[in-house]
């Protein structure tokens, strides 16, 4: 009985430490797998960076100074481009990464620093793609990995086929696309957000110039409007949730082909169409109180007041 | 890792200093469709013209059918008019629709813009992840099934300007996936 308690109560430890033991040989057998790549140049504050990166995480980082700096560790057998040393000041850069394999592509990542005011156009497959205090034009993609835009970049494009897209700052000129990926935004001046299934989630700062639209997916819009404001948000079946604040002086113009309208910020009731289906909404407002119009097919479109 | 050449330089100004949209003339379609002629059994990567060519004809079809739309607009009211029934189909452009002729000619754009890219993405679909594939037919099936939902409803209110303009944008958030698709780096 001794025994037999002894090889029960020690049996599960051997376990767990084999297994443990296989784990750090498979860790480590990734980092072998891995392979170290730095390299910087001087460059003018405006450089154009052009980077394609098979890595699992992309790290752009505006910094003061005048030199790009890139580092990191991406899959062994992967063919590197990054150039030799630079003389004088680069007005283009060209960083090439290409991972052997899909599943490749998929390890490491890589950290690049860039004057803030940076033109950086960054295409990635599965990469978690961050970038921070860049300031001068961003144009991103990726298929299936995120992207989260840390700043307010002068001019932004980030497309991502089913990975999220998160923006939480307010560039001057925005545009956001996505299939399956959900979209999260605070607004800008001039922007524009679209998706085929993913919701959009836009509050927490101010609109001017914003069109969001989707096929299926929920849009939400909770920003505050400038003056003189227009905003557009079209569906074809996904809801649309509207918040504006009661004494928001915003024209309204809403409609659907079968759907819903429901108005919880004001006490104007949406008509119904002419053969009793779809519904209409319109409010009139002061001239700079900004204009917002909706178009829905059959999603339900609701506004409401904080 | 290298520096731009001068032309590279002198080509970003005048791209920076170009309209953001535009729309080409017409008569520039005949040498567009004679450039987009199938080409097989070369590599994606060595085709890039072919894909600008395909760019091309997404934006000339866009804007022709933006035009149409916005033209059919102003000359309906806008107010929203339930259809009798909207019920879902899926018709071809090529059957003979009832709808108005400038709807069915702003259909057939859109078809031929989607068919090229179509056609594009389905040489590429080998060199592609699997899960990217899944994701880009789920995308497409659903705005497949959108067109097809506001088309039946469009066949039975045609005057509906509202129903027009969403019919409209379906269709090019559809072409905007295809588009995408088509210009994905291999194993990605």
């Amino acid at each position: 009985m001794i025994r037999f308690a002894t090889r029960r109560r020690y049996l599960p430890s051997a376990r767990v430490a084999l297994a443990a033991l296989l784990a750090l040989a498979t860790h480590a057998g990734a980092l072998q797998a891995q392979r170290k790549v730095w390299a910087a140049y001087p460059a003018t504050p405006e450089v154009s960076v052009r980077l394609f990166a098979s890595v699992g995480a992309v790290h752009v980082i505006g910094w003061d100074r005048d030199s790009v700096e890139v580092s990191g560790a991406v899959a062994s057998g992967s063919k590197v481009a990054l150039g030799g040393p630079q003389t004088s000041a680069a007005r283009g850069l060209k960083l090439f990464i290409e991972a052997p394999t899909e599943q490749a592509g998929r390890e490491g990542s890589l950290t690049m620093h860039v004057p803030r005011r940076a033109r950086v156009w960054l295409k990635t497959g599965s990469a978690d793609v961050t970038v921070t205090d860049v300031t001068g034009g961003l144009d991103v993609n990726v298929v299936g990995g995120s992207i989260s835009v840390h700043g307010s970049p002068r001019e932004l494009r980030a497309e991502s086929m089913d990975g999220s897209v998160t923006i939480d700052g307010a560039p001057e000129w925005m545009r956001v696309k996505t299939a399956t990926g959900d979209i999260t935004l605070r607004g800008g001046e001039d922007v524009g957000a679209s998706t085929i299934s993913g919701t959009i989630d836009a509050r927490g700062g101010e609109a001017d110039h914003l069109k969001l639209e989707s096929t299926t997916g929920t849009i939400r819009f909770a920003l505050t409007l400038a003056r003189g404001a227009t905003v557009e948000m079209e569906t074809h079946s996904g809801p649309i949730e509207i918040q504006l604040p009661r004494k928001s002086a915003a024209e309204i113009d809403a409609a659907t082909v079968t759907g819903q309208i429901e108005n919880g910020w004001s006490g104007i009731k949406p008509e119904v169409g002419r053969e009793g289906r779809g519904m209409t909404l319109t409010t009139s407002g002061g001239q700079l109180g900004g204009r917002i119009t909706v178009r829905s097919f059959k999603g339900k479109i609701m506004f409401k007041a904080p | 890792m290298s520096e731009h050449p001068s032309s590279d330089d002198r080509l970003d100004e005048l791209t920076a200093a170009l309209p953001r949209e535009i729309a080409p003339p017409p008569e520039l379609w005949g040498s567009i469709r004679a450039e987009l002629t199938p080409r097989r059994g070369r590599a994606w990567w060595a085709s890039g013209w072919r894909l600008a060519a395909a760019g091309l004809v997404v934006a000339v079809s866009s804007s022709l059918a933006t035009i149409t739309v916005m033209r059919l607009r102003e000359r309906a009211p806008m107010v929203a008019s339930a259809p009798r029934a909207a019920v879902p189909a899926t018709p071809r452009a090529t059957e003979a629709p009832p709808l108005p002729a400038q709807l069915v000619s702003t259909e057939q754009q859109y078809v031929r813009s989607v068919e090229a890219l179509r056609r594009k993405l389905d040489e590429r679909r080998d060199s592609l992840a699997p899960s990217t594939v899944a994701t880009v037919e789920r995308s497409l099936r659903i705005a497949d099934s959108a067109i097809a939902e506001a088309r039946a409803a469009l066949e039975r209110d045609p005057s509906n300007a509202v129903l027009a303009a969403l019919f409209a944008s379906n269709y090019e958030r559809k072409i905007d996936v295809l588009r995408r698709a088509a210009e994905l780096a291999p194993r990605t």
